[in-house]
């Protein structure tokens, strides 16, 4: 009675880098730091919304399972404007912000200010020019959101999130909950071109399992409100990736935002997966049943 | 760059397929007359153990601070009361859906001598009951290490949300004790490498149930008859047990045990989410 099931022979790390690949060939050009910083405001708009909801989500959860011990120095990879140095560094010790669009390091200072957190410091680097052998085990986390599908190298940058960490690492990933908001859009700016896939969860869940390790996970729902304005800069810069933006395109998104949500905030639902695990702790390989 | 609508992927897997594939085996050999006979065993483990996975994930739900002493709980496949007995000491009432007349006899005995009032029993597989008649009749549905039972995985899980007004609770095994591989190993029964957890993972997800997953120690302890005739119905399940078979058992078991007690301990993945 062997394992004949079609998932023994699944290659995560190939439907990870083929994901990856996909993207890359329907994009016109790559991602720059630039399109960071030109989402800094609406960025930061979305995660302050509801007084940092989701970063205090997330906090909650960790700290319940004791995952944020006392004093804890926290490590996080691709800050954007403060995700979690806000809620985070009014509890622990200091969150070190890895981040490298200047406007974005422009939002970390001033929420950092408005909120009164000053235990922060900021890397103003890709995470992937951290040098991660100086810094091994210098957090009790490592902590990152909604960034991982950059990495087309996913295990090798895991890797070294568990490298810096002498406790644990938490991935928050986005779960795709079928926008219709978005699907549609992107078939009246880009007709039958397949949609860019952004895999996160549960992709990463089985990432992480079929390389030993043991996470859990808890799901979150939270909420995000931007300005038109606001959402007017998020899906140009993102259209700009995929095709030129006219004034027809850009005629097009006003007009959906506004059959949106009129001229108030458009305000999201989204659903999110927080995964988070001890690097020292290995599963066995199972069989049997226990 | 949607943020967190992070557009999800799409991995051409029937995962449906996969589960009955994988089980197939494994539920066609575990009938309601194989757990008749291991009723005995099974039960001196439960209560030597002091029912511990059922605390554990009691205690899961606690943590969380969901519990409530007002709840009625559904445990699917109950067996002795390993979930039952720890949930009926804290919970206003249990109801048992447990087939086998056997484990029904040890759970009610064990919620007698344990002085439990609140505990009734459905003595059906859940496939026979009807879940019509209990709709959103419930706080929390529960099947541990039971899910091998059904080849048609979905709509069961769909079922037991249908009779749910609060959460639903799958528990397996994520890790087997390794005292156990070892012995199985010895004795060349090889009960396959299905991933029961990590497939229902992706089932539930693909189905768009998102849980909440927990990794939950457990520890198992039972004296070494249970031990041994634990396994000897597992082998008897593949093959006739000759008497190198049980003489090779009881060695491995007794020199392993303590104080007459073998205990081994393993880890188990829960699975919960709240119901639409």
């Amino acid at each position: 009675m062997t394992d004949s099931s079609p998932i023994s022979g699944i290659d995560w790390v190939g439907f990870w880098e083929e994901s990856y690949d996909a993207r890359s060939r329907i994009m016109r050009r790559d991602y720059e730091l630039e399109d960071w910083s030109e989402r800094a405001e609406d960025y930061s708009e979305s995660r302050r919304t509801n007084k940092y909801e989701f970063g205090e989500s997330v906090y909650s959860i960790l700290d319940l399972h004791g995952v944020i011990p006392q004093n804890a120095r926290v490590l996080e990879v691709g800050s954007g404007p403060g995700t979690f140095v806000i809620p985070f560094a009014r509890r622990v010790d200091h969150v070190t912000a890895v981040e490298p669009a200047e406007g974005m390091i422009r939002m970390i200072c001033r929420n950092a200010a408005e909120a009164g957190v000053e235990n922060y410091s900021i890397v103003p680097k890709l995470w992937q020019d951290v040098n991660s052998t100086e810094a091994r085990g210098q957090y009790d986390l490592t902590i990152t959101s909604t960034v991982i599908w950059m990495f087309r190298d996913i295990m090798t940058q895991i890797l070294r999130m568990e490298e810096v960490t002498r406790g644990h690492c938490c991935v928050v990933g986005g779960i795709g909950t079928g926008q219709k908001f978005e699907a549609e859009l992107w078939q009246k700016i880009m007709g039958d071109a397949p949609h860019p896939q952004y895999p996160e969860y549960p992709l990463i869940y089985n990432l992480l399992y079929m390389h030993g390790r043991v996470p859990q996970v808890r799901i979150i729902d939270y909420t995000s409100m931007r300005s038109p304005e606001n959402m007017l800069r998020m899906y140009r810069t993102f259209y700009s990736i995929y095709t030129e933006i006219t004034p027809e395109v850009e005629e097009t998104i006003r007009e959906a935002l506004y059959r949106d949500s009129g001229e108030g905030p458009c305000v999201r639902k989204y659903r999110s997966a927080v995964v988070w695990w001890d690097p020292a702790v290995r599963r066995k390989e199972l069989k049997g049943i226990a | 760059m949607y943020d967190d609508a992070g557009v999800s992927m799409t991995l051409q897997i029937d995962w449906e397929t996969a589960w009955a594939e994988g089980i197939g085996e494994m539920s066609r050999l575990s009938t309601t007359g194989y757990w008749n006979r291991r009723a005995e065993d099974y039960s001196d483990m439960v209560l030597a153990s002091d029912c511990n996975h059922g605390r554990n994930i009691l205690g899961l739900f606690e943590r969380e601070g969901l519990l409530q002493n007002k709840w009625h709980v559904l445990d699917i496949a109950s067996g002795p009361g390993a979930i039952t007995v720890p949930f009926a000491e804290r919970v206003c009432r249990v109801t048992a859906v447990e087939p086998a007349e056997r484990m029904t006899a040890a759970l009610i005995s064990y919620a007698q001598d344990r002085g439990l009032s609140n505990i009734e029993i459905i003595p059906q597989t859940w496939q026979e009951v009807d879940a019509a008649a209990y709709a959103k009749h419930y706080d929390l549905v529960i099947c541990c290490h039971a899910l091998w039972q059904f080849p048609d995985i979905l709509p069961q899980i769909r079922r037991m949300e249908s009779v749910s007004r609060g959460y639903c609770c799958l528990a397996h095994g994520f890790e087997a004790p390794s005292e156990t591989s070892k012995l199985l190993d010895i004795l060349g029964i090889d009960e396959g490498n299905f991933d029961q957890f990590i497939t229902i993972l992706n089932l539930l997800n693909d189905a768009g149930v998102h849980p909440n997953v927990d990794v939950v120690d457990y520890a198992l302890t039972r004296s070494v008859a249970s031990a041994v005739a634990s396994t000897s119905s597992l082998v008897e399940k593949y093959r006739p047990l000759d008497a190198s078979d049980s003489a090779l058992i009881r060695e491995y078991v007794q020199s392993r045990a303590k104080n007459g007690a073998y205990q081994v301990s393993g880890r188990m993945g829960v699975l919960w989410w709240k119901v639409a």
